[in-house]
């Protein structure tokens, strides 16, 4: 009797969870899993919205043959790498000077804190304009003041030349997001407690010491969050390039995620779009399964 | 006694050197951010000038007014507001009775969650062709509803885990004490955990009205005429722009870039957290 009315509490609670849980699980499959089955689908096809009934024609793997030997998408990878590398590494280099310039308690900190990382939370849209105004090559200040350094005018067209214009939008990455790759490193160095320090101090190491053998390796695993962290996001830049560049000049700043915005909706595309957005897919999945397997077995980042 | 005040010397330097290099560092950061919502306040001869006006003496609305009159900016930062508001009440109305049964219950376990990072660091471009393609048959192309939808792949995600790390906050004693008081669950969740958890509701819609409000892609992809937001207004104004413009775009930035700001200063202490999807405590 006693043993009945406790199973029965217990399937109740267990019908009371997925009650719960169900409206956002139908959302999750109407919005997310049945878009990528249905992409899938029109990947194989040769859907272009401009022509009628293309939608039924299913030439399977067709559109992924064409993928692999575009030249111009093999570009934007390596495009996406040439902006991204660069800034990822000079993020990770700042954003942990920053960090440990910052890991000490004083008045206001907060505040600094929260300041520093308004590039990341501002619309990288509005940004672009902030930018478009900064490189401005006759009254940008940017010029201005390198010309101030340098001692002699120096006019550099820093969104127009094909050259220097993925470089400029490397250092608007670099803007943005090293306060983000600061905050994370932040963490992680909050949760080393003081006492190995002190212990460290007592034993003689120099500050080179504790830094290399103690802070470092501390450190690490959130490292590793931060550089996965940001790779997906390096793949998912779009904004920018739309705003500022519109991909250009030459094309040599149009990323992954705008060459895929441009063939599926821009050019109409949708059916060669989907299988290049699938591709994206499977790599974007490899690193989220990279990231889930270092977190469920750490279980702190 | 002598060396006692060369220490002292070695640290109020070292101290003032470490101000300044946090003075340094936050005039870089801030610095375009100041360039623009400067530039809405210039006169045309501050932002036409060469060399550029640093500090300009005289400041100016007439951009914000343009921007009103000529090229009508209000509907697109009440589309912003409507759809970011719109997005972000379907988020929490969704996440808070899952995150509330994935941290009481443990529904779904270890899967569930890899299910749920795996949404959220989705790239809005894998889904947003098929998404056009659902939404131009349900003729929701171009409706609020529509624009709001699609951010909620990736901000629930973000929500639950949120909500998740606040929920684990409270300790379950306080609501089975509730229960034993003669609470039932439902009302135990009201009267008990729900006034608890609110502030942690509180930074997750702050911070999905953030995200909203920033997209590109999506609004870009899913609005024509009628939903178009602040966001794209911005990035349209840039397509040749030329110097007499400047004003009044970055007033039409401004509007998207000061909302930001301001929750940003609010929201200081739940950065972290909220940078990481709840992952890092700050």
């Amino acid at each position: 009797m006693k043993l009945k009315k406790k199973k029965s509490k217990r399937t109740s609670a267990k019908k009371k969870s997925y009650l719960l849980i169900s409206p956002m699980g139908i959302v999750s499959i109407l919005l997310t899993c049945l878009p990528i089955i249905y992409s899938f689908y029109v990947s194989m096809t040769e859907y272009n919205l401009t022509i009628p009934n293309s939608f039924q024609s299913i030439i399977g793997l067709k559109n992924y043959v064409e993928a692999l030997q575009d030249k111009d998408f093999l570009n934007a990878v390596l495009t996406t790498l040439k902006i991204g590398a660069p800034a990822l590494f000079f993020e990770i280099i700042l954003g942990f000077g920053f960090a440990l310039i910052l890991n000490r308690k004083f008045k206001g900190r907060g505040l600094v804190l929260a300041l520093m990382v308004t590039p990341f939370m501002i619309a990288p849209g509005a940004a672009a304009l902030a930018w478009r105004l900064l490189f401005d090559s006759r009254y940008g200040p940017i010029n201005h003041i390198l010309s101030q350094i340098a001692g002699k005018n120096i006019v550099i067209d820093w969104l127009g030349a094909p050259n220097i214009a993925f470089k400029s939008l490397t250092i608007i990455d670099i803007w943005q997001t090293t306060p983000f790759v600061m905050l994370i490193i932040l963490a992680g160095l909050s949760s080393i407690s003081s006492d190995v320090y002190e212990a460290a101090k007592v034993d003689g190491a120099s500050r080179f010491q504790i830094f290399r053998d103690i802070t470092l390796p501390l450190v690490r695993p959130i490292l590793g969050v931060a550089v996965l962290f940001r790779t997906i996001d390096i793949i998912k830049m779009f904004d920018m390039c739309h705003a500022l560049t519109k991909g250009g000049p030459a094309g040599t700043t149009t990323t992954l995620s705008y060459y895929i915005y441009k063939q599926g909706l821009a050019y109409s595309r949708v059916g060669y779009g989907a299988a290049l957005s699938f591709i994206t897919l499977l790599v974007v999945s490899a690193l989220v399964a990279i990231y889930i397997s270092r977190t469920m077995k750490g279980g702190s980042a | 006694m002598n060396r006692r005040i060369q220490i002292n010397h070695k640290k109020i330097f070292g101290t003032i050197g470490w101000y300044l290099l946090i003075a340094v560092i936050l005039i870089i950061t801030l610095f375009p951010i100041y360039w623009v919502i400067g530039t809405s306040f210039k006169y045309q001869r501050d932002f036409m000038a060469s060399p550029p006006v640093y500090f300009p003496k005289e400041f100016t609305l007439d951009h914000y007014i343009t921007a009103f009159k000529m090229w009508n900016t209000w509907p697109y930062i009440l589309n912003s507001v409507i759809i970011s508001l719109l997005a972000t009440v379907l988020i929490v109305l969704l996440s808070v009775p899952a995150a509330y049964s994935i941290s009481k219950y443990r529904v779904g376990g270890a899967k569930l969650q890899a299910w749920l990072i795996f949404q959220r660091m989705l790239p809005p471009v894998v889904v947003i062709i098929p998404i056009y393609l659902i939404f131009s048959k349900l003729n929701l192309l171009d409706t609020y509803i529509g624009m709001a939808l699609p951010y909620l792949i990736f901000n629930i995600p973000f929500a639950i885990m949120m909500l998740i790390g606040f929920f684990s906050d409270i300790p379950p004693s306080l609501q089975e004490a509730a229960m034993i008081d003669g609470c039932t669950e439902i009302q135990a969740m009201r009267k008990v955990v729900l006034p608890l958890i609110l502030p942690g509701i509180v930074v997750v819609i702050l911070f999905c009205f953030v995200f909203v409000w920033n997209d590109m892609l999506i609004a870009l992809s899913l609005s024509r005429q009628n939903t178009q937001t602040i966001i794209l207004l911005v990035a349209a104004s840039m397509q040749q722009l030329t110097g007499t413009y400047f004003g009044m775009a970055a007033a039409m930035a401004s509007f998207a870039i000061i909302p930001i700001f301001i929750i940003t200063l609010v929201m200081q202490k739940h950065l972290v957290r909220g940078m990481t999807m709840g992952g890092v405590k700050g």
